[in-house]
C-alpha cells in the first residue's frame, strides 16, 4: 500500500505516493528527481543527505517519506534564488571549498542552517556545528574559512 | 655504450652479482635483446610484472623503442601506478 | 614551448572552477544521479563467510519472483588464465580480478559476491537475494598478516606459490612473493653506527573513505552495443576490464565517467561494472547498481594493513650508516599488494650508503586491496620516519637537521635504482625550518613532531582536443574524470598557451569514444600528464591559426609569429598587415581550410618525484589518552602550482587522511573473520571538529620536463602524517608509539606503563 503524501518542497506545493520504508531522501532522490541531495550511508552519519525541514537541519536519509506530510522542505536545490547564487555558495566557489563536490550540497545547506541561528560564529563553533558533515577530500580547512568569510560577509550587509 | 644498474637479486640471479654492466646497443629493445644474449633469461625477470625502464634517472613507462644515444645509465623498476 | 620562470596570466591564479556551479547547485550528477527509463535494480548477494567452499547455490525461487529479470552467479563468467598482463600503466591479472568481483568455487572474504540479481525494484531485488540458497563448507580463516605466513596457517589459494625465492617452493603459501633491495654492506654500516634503534611496527588496513559509494550503471542492447554510466577515476580502465573480464571487443563498450565523488585510487579498478553488465546483457534493459556505506566497507579498498622491522644505525653527528627493513603487506583475498612501491619509497628520501629493503605480499582473507594515495609509501615510510625521528632524539639532534643530513638530492642513488634529477626535498626542509610553526613555543603536555614523505608521480597515456569556435572560445576536450579541480587547472593551461581568455576555455570530459586512451586519474598524473597532453594541442591549434593567417595574408607560413593571443607578420619584410587574434581566424575558418582543432595523444615520460614535510604539534591529555591535533603544517614541494587553491586542497585533504590513519581508521573483526565496524559511526574518520586549520607551504622547485614545471602533487601528503603525529606524541609523552592508529585506550596503556 503506498501512502500518499503532500508537502512544499522549495516553496512550491508537491505531492507523492510512497512505501512506508522508503526515507524522504530515497524520494526526494528517486521520485522527485531531486538528486542534489546525496546518498554517502544512508545511516545519519555523512551529512551528505542534509535536508531543511520546517526550519530544521536534518539528515534525509533518516526521515520517513511519511513523516513529510505536510511540511515544508528545503533542499540544495532551492538554495539559489534566480540566477543569484547563496553567498555561501558563491564563497565556496571563490575559497575552493570542494574538491570533488559530494559532500557540498550538505554542507552548503548545513552551514545555511548554522547562519540563519547565528550569524556570528566563532571557528570553534563552525567546526562543531559542521562535524556531522563528512569530507574526505578537502581536510576541512577551506570550508570552514569560507563559512566564517560568508558569516562576516552576511553581518557586514 | 650503456651502463645498466641491476638490483643485487636480480644481479646474483644472472649476473654472478655483477649489479653494473656496460653493454653496447642504441635502444631499449636492443638493450633486452643484447642482455639476454649475455644472460639469458634475465629477459624475462625483467619482464616479469612489467616495468619502468629509467633513462639516465628519468622514468619512462613505455621506453622499448627510445633511442641510446648519449644516454649514459640505464636501470629497471616495477611499474608505478598510483592513487 | 613556455618557461616556468616566466610571468603567466592564467597560470598560478586562483580562478573559479569551470564546473563549480553544477557543483553547488546540486546540477552536477554523480554515480548515482543518473537513470534510464525502463531501468532495472541490480543487487549483490555476498558471502557472510571469511572463508568457504561453495558447496551449491540454487537460485531457482528467485528466478521465478514476480520482477526478477536477470542472476548471474560465478558460472556466468568466463574462466580467464593466471597471468600478469598489462593494461595501461599497471599489470593485472585478470583471473583474479574476475573472482574477486564474483567468487567462484571459494569465497575469500566477507563480503565476497557470489550472486547478482537484477528486477524491477530495489525492494524486489532484495527479496530475490533473501531466495537464492548457497550451501558452504565454511573454512579455517586468516586474518592477519604474521599468521598468514605461518607454515600452518589455511591456504587461500592451492595455486599461490612463493615468486622471489630460490629454489622455487613446492608447497602452497600465503606468501604471494617476496622481493628485496639491497646496496653496501648492513652489517659494515652497523659496525659504524654509535646507535642503533630496531623496532617493530604494524599499522591497520585503512579505506580510501570516499564519501560517495561506488554506482554504476550499464545497458546492453541487443545488437551487442554497450554503455556504462560510472563513477571511477578512469573509464577507459573500466572499459578495458571490462572487455576483458566480459570477453567483448573494447569498441562494443562506451564508458561514460560521471561526476566522481572521492576516489583516492579506490576507483581505479572495477566492482559493480561487469555486474551491471552482465545482468543488462541477460535482460537487454539498463541495471543500475549501487553500492551500500556497508557495502563499500566489506568489499571494496582498503589499503594493506602491515607488520615491519626497522633497523637503523647512525653515527653521533646523525649519519646515518646503515638501515635494515622488513615489511609484510597484506594483500587482501588476493596477491598484489602495494609491497613493491613499498619497498623502494620505505629509504628513498635518504642517502644511505648500506641498506637493505626485503618484502612480502601476503594474502589474508580480507576483500583485495586496491590503490590508496602514494600506494604502499605511507606504511613503510612510516616506520622508517618514526625510527628517524628516535635516533634524532637519542643523539639529540633537531629532527629536521638529522634528515637534512642524510637527505636525498640531485644526483642521489635510490636504493632501487637510478639517480635523482631535480627534487625539492631538502628545500621543504629548509622552508619547514623557517615556518612560524616550527619557531612556535609549545606548552606542558603538548609535543612537536615532523616527518617526511617520497612519492615517485607518474606520467601516461593522455589525449586532448581543443575545438576552437567561430567566435574563438573554444572546447577542451579532456580524457580523465575531474576529482579535485583538474578541469580548472587544464582550462587554465589551455588558456594561457592559446592567449585567450580562461572563462571562454570549456572543458568537458569525454566518454571513451570522444578521445584516445587516457589512464586514469591517480598517481597524481592528470595535471602533469594531462598538462602536457592540453599544451600539445594548443600548440597544434596555434600552427593551424599561423597556417591560416598565412593564407589569409598570403605569405609564406614561416613569417606568421604567434604571440600572446595573436598572429602577427614576422617583421616588416613578411608584410604590413593588422595582428589577428584567434578570434578573428576562426570566425573565417570555414573559408580558410575548414574547422580549427588541436590535437595530442601522447605518454607522458618525466614527471618529477615529489617530496614533502610535514610539521604537527599535539596535546595528549593524560586522564582519556585522547591525542588532539593543535596545529598542523604540510610543505611540499610541487614543482609549479596551477591553481595554489586545488594544490593546497590536495596538501591538506592528505594530510587529514594520514592524521585519520594515525589516530582513529581501523578495521575491528571477529572471531569468524567479520567486519565489526563496517560504518561510518564505527569507522570514524576525521571530522571538522577533530582538526585544526592546515596550513600549507607551497614549495617550487620546476620540473625541467613539464612546459609549466608541474610535478604531481596529489599523494605525497598522506605520507608523512603518521609518523609526525608519531612523533609529537611522542614529544608529549615521551614514548615512541609503534602500532597504529594511536587511539585513546592504546596511549591510555603506555602511559600507565610509564608510571
Ligand atoms: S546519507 Fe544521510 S547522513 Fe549519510
Ligand atoms: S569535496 Fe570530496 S568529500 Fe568533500
Amino acid at each position: 500500500m503506498k501512502t500518499h503524501i503532500t508537502t512544499t518542497v522549495n516553496g512550491e506545493p508537491e505531492e507523492f505516493l510512497c512505501e512506508t520504508e522508503q526515507t524522504l531522501l530515497d524520494i526526494l532522490r528517486d521520485e522527485l528527481n531531486l538528486t542534489g541531495s546525496k546518498e554517502g550511508c544512508s545511516s545519519g552519519d555523512c551529512g551528505a543527505c542534509s535536508i531543511i525541514l520546517n526550519g530544521r537541519l536534518v539528515c534525509a536519509c533518516l526521515v520517513l517519506a511519511v513523516e513529510a506530510e505536510g511540511q515544508k522542505i528545503e533542499t540544495i536545490e532551492g538554495m539559489a534564488d534566480g540566477e543569484e547564487l547563496h553567498p555561501l555558495q558563491k564563497n565556496f566557489l571563490k575559497d575552493a571549498a570542494l574538491q570533488c563536490g559530494i559532500c557540498t550540497p550538505g554542507f552548503l545547506i548545513a552551514a545555511k542552517a548554522l547562519l540563519e541561528k547565528n550569524l556570528n560564529p566563532t571557528e570553534k563553533e563552525v567546526r562543531y556545528w559542521l562535524a556531522g558533515n563528512l569530507c574526505r577530500c578537502t581536510g576541512y580547512d577551506k570550508i570552514i574559512r569560507s563559512v566564517l568569510n560568508t558569516a562576516e560577509e552576511m553581518r557586514r550587509k | 655504450m650503456v651502463k645498466v644498474i641491476l638490483t643485487e637479486s636480480l644481479a646474483k640471479k644472472y649476473t654472478s652479482g655483477e649489479t653494473q654492466i656496460t653493454i653496447e646497443a642504441n635502444t631499449i629493445q636492443k638493450l633486452f635483446v643484447n642482455l639476454n644474449e649475455r644472460y639469458p633469461g634475465i629477459n624475462k625477470a625483467l619482464n616479469h610484472e612489467g616495468i619502468s625502464v629509467v633513462i639516465d634517472g628519468e622514468i619512462f613507462q613505455d621506453a622499448l623503442y627510445e633511442r641510446l644515444e648519449g644516454v649514459s645509465e640505464i636501470c629497471f623498476i616495477p611499474r608505478i601506478g598510483g592513487g | 614551448m613556455a618557461t616556468a620562470l616566466k610571468d603567466f596570466k592564467w597560470v598560478g591564479t586562483r580562478a573559479v572552477r569551470p564546473d563549480g556551479v553544477e557543483k553547488v547547485t546540486g546540477r552536477a550528477k554523480f554515480g548515482a544521479d543518473f537513470s534510464l527509463p525502463g531501468m532495472l535494480i541490480g543487487k549483490v548477494l555476498r558471502s557472510p563467510h571469511a572463508h568457504a567452499k561453495i558447496k551449491s547455490i540454487n537460485i531457482e525461487a528467485a528466478r521465478t519472483l514476480n520482477g526478477v529479470k536477470a542472476i548471474i552467479t560465478g558460472s556466468d563468467f568466463n574462466e580467464l588464465p593466471s597471468e600478469w598482463v598489462p593494461a595501461g600503466e599497471v599489470q593485472i591479472n585478470f583471473r583474479d580480478l574476475s573472482r574477486s568481483i564474483m567468487a567462484r568455487n571459494k569465497v575469500l572474504f566477507e563480503g565476497h559476491p557470489v550472486a547478482a540479481v537484477a528486477a524491477t525494484s530495489e525492494i524486489i531485488a532484495r527479496e530475490a537475494l533473501a531466495l537464492i540458497k548457497v550451501e558452504y563448507e565454511i573454512l579455517p580463516h586468516v586474518i592477519d598478516v604474521e599468521a598468514a605466513m605461518s607454515p600452518d596457517a589455511p591456504i587461500l589459494h592451492e595455486d599461490l606459490f612463493t615468486a622471489g625465492v630460490e629454489p622455487s617452493p613446492k608447497t602452497a603459501s600465503n606468501i604471494a612473493k617476496r622481493v628485496d633491495y639491497s646496496s653496501g654492506n648492513i652489517d659494515d654500516g652497523f659496525k659504524e653506527a654509535d646507535v642503533i634503534i630496531e623496532k617493530h611496527f604494524t599499522t591497520q588496513p585503512v579505506h580510501q573513505g570516499y564519501i560517495e559509494p561506488h554506482a554504476t550503471v550499464a545497458s546492453a542492447s541487443e545488437d551487442g552495443q554497450c554503455s556504462i554510466w560510472t563513477s571511477t577515476q578512469g573509464q577507459y580502465v573500466v572499459r578495458a576490464y571490462c572487455s576483458e573480464v566480459l570477453q567483448l571487443d573494447i569498441s562494443s563498450i562506451r564508458v561514460t565517467p560521471s561526476e566522481i565523488g572521492g576516489g583516492f585510487g579506490g576507483k581505479t579498478t572495477v566492482y559493480l561494472e561487469p555486474l551491471a553488465l552482465a545482468l543488462s546483457k541477460k535482460a537487454f534493459r539498463p541495471v543500475k547498481m549501487v553500492m551500500s556505506r556497508e557495502e563499500v566497507f566489506r568489499s571494496s579498498g582498503p589499503t594493506s594493513g602491515s607488520s615491519m622491522k626497522i633497523k637503523i644505525g647512525a653515527r653521533s653527528d646523525g649519519t646515518i650508516t646503515a638501515a635494515d627493513v622488513e615489511l609484510k603487506y597484506q594483500a587482501g583475498a588476493f596477491p598484489g599488494s602495494p609491497i613493491m612501491p613499498g619497498c623502494m619509497c620505505a629509504l628513498a628520501p635518504y642517502n644511505i650508503s648500506n641498506a637493505k629493503v626485503v618484502g612480502y605480499d601476503v594474502v589474508v582473507n580480507r576483500p583485495k586491496v586496491v590503490a590508496y594515495r602514494a600506494p604502499g609509501a605511507p606504511i613503510s615510510e612510516y616506520a622508517v620516519e618514526c625510527v628517524i625521528n628516535e635516533i634524532a632524539t637519542k643523539l639529540n639532534i633537531d629532527p629536521l637537521d638529522i634528515r637534512e643530513k642524510n637527505a636525498a638530492k640531485e644526483g642521489t642513488r635510490a636504493l632501487y635504482g637510478p639517480q635523482f634529477g631535480a627534487i625539492g626535498y631538502i628545500e621543504t626542509l629548509l622552508a619547514a625550518r623557517g615556518s612560524n610553526h616550527y619557531k612556535s613555543k609549545l606548552h606542558e603536555n603538548q609535543g612537536r613532531g615532523v616527518a617526511s614523505g617520497f612519492w615517485f608521480n607518474i606520467g601516461g597515456e593522455s589525449c586532448a582536443t581543443i575545438n576552437i569556435n567561430t567566435d574563438g572560445t573554444a572546447e577542451l576536450v579532456l580524457g580523465n574524470p575531474d576529482i579535485g579541480g583538474s578541469r580548472a587547472s587544464l582550462a587554465m593551461i589551455a588558456a594561457e598557451a592559446l592567449g585567450i581568455d580562461y572563462n571562454k576555455v570549456h572543458p568537458i570530459i569525454s566518454d571513451t569514444s570522444g578521445l584516445g586512451y587516457n589512464f586514469l586519474t591517480g598517481g597524481s598524473r592528470t595535471t602533469f600528464a594531462g598538462g602536457l597532453a592540453v599544451n600539445e594541442a594548443a600548440e597544434d591549434v596555434v600552427r593551424q591559426i599561423r597556417e591560416r593567417a598565412s593564407k589569409i595574408w598570403d605569405i609564406p607560413e614561416e613569417a606568421v609569429t604567434w604571440e600572446d593571443g595573436f598572429v602577427r607578420p614576422a617583421g616588416t619584410n613578411a608584410g604590413n598587415f593588422e595582428p589577428l587574434s584567434l578570434a578573428d581566424v576562426a570566425g573565417m575558418a570555414a573559408k580558410t581550410g575548414g574547422p580549427i582543432s588541436g590535437h595530442a595523444q601522447l605518454n607522458a615520460q618525466g614527471a618529477g618525484p615529489g617530496f614533502g614535510t610535514h610539521i604537527c604539534d599535539v596535546e595528549v591529555d593524560e586522564e582519556t589518552g585522547r591525542v588532539t591535533i593543535l596545529r598542523y603544517t604540510v610543505v611540499q614541494d610541487v614543482g609549479k602550482a596551477i591553481h595554489p587553491s586545488y594544490v593546497e586542497g590536495q596538501m591538506q585533504g592528505g594530510a587529514s587522511q594520514g592524521i585519520g590513519w594515525a589516530l582513529n581508521e581501523e578495521y575491528i573483526y571477529d572471531e569468524e573473520g567479520k567486519l565489526q565496524n563496517a560504518g561510518f559511526l564505527d569507522y570514524r574518520i576525521p571530522v571538522a571538529s577533530d582538526l585544526p586549520m592546515i596550513d600549507t607551504i607551497i614549495v617550487e622547485v620546476p620540473n625541467p620536463r613539464h612546459p609549466y614545471g608541474v610535478k604531481g602533487v596529489g599523494e605525497v601528503p598522506i605520507v608523512p602524517p603518521m609518523a609526525a603525529v608519531a612523533g609529537a606524541i611522542a614529544d608529549a609523552i615521551g614514548v615512541h608509539l609503534t602500532d597504529l592508529p594511536m587511539s585513546p585506550p592504546r596511549i591510555l596503556k603506555e602511559l600507565n606503563k610509564k608510571q
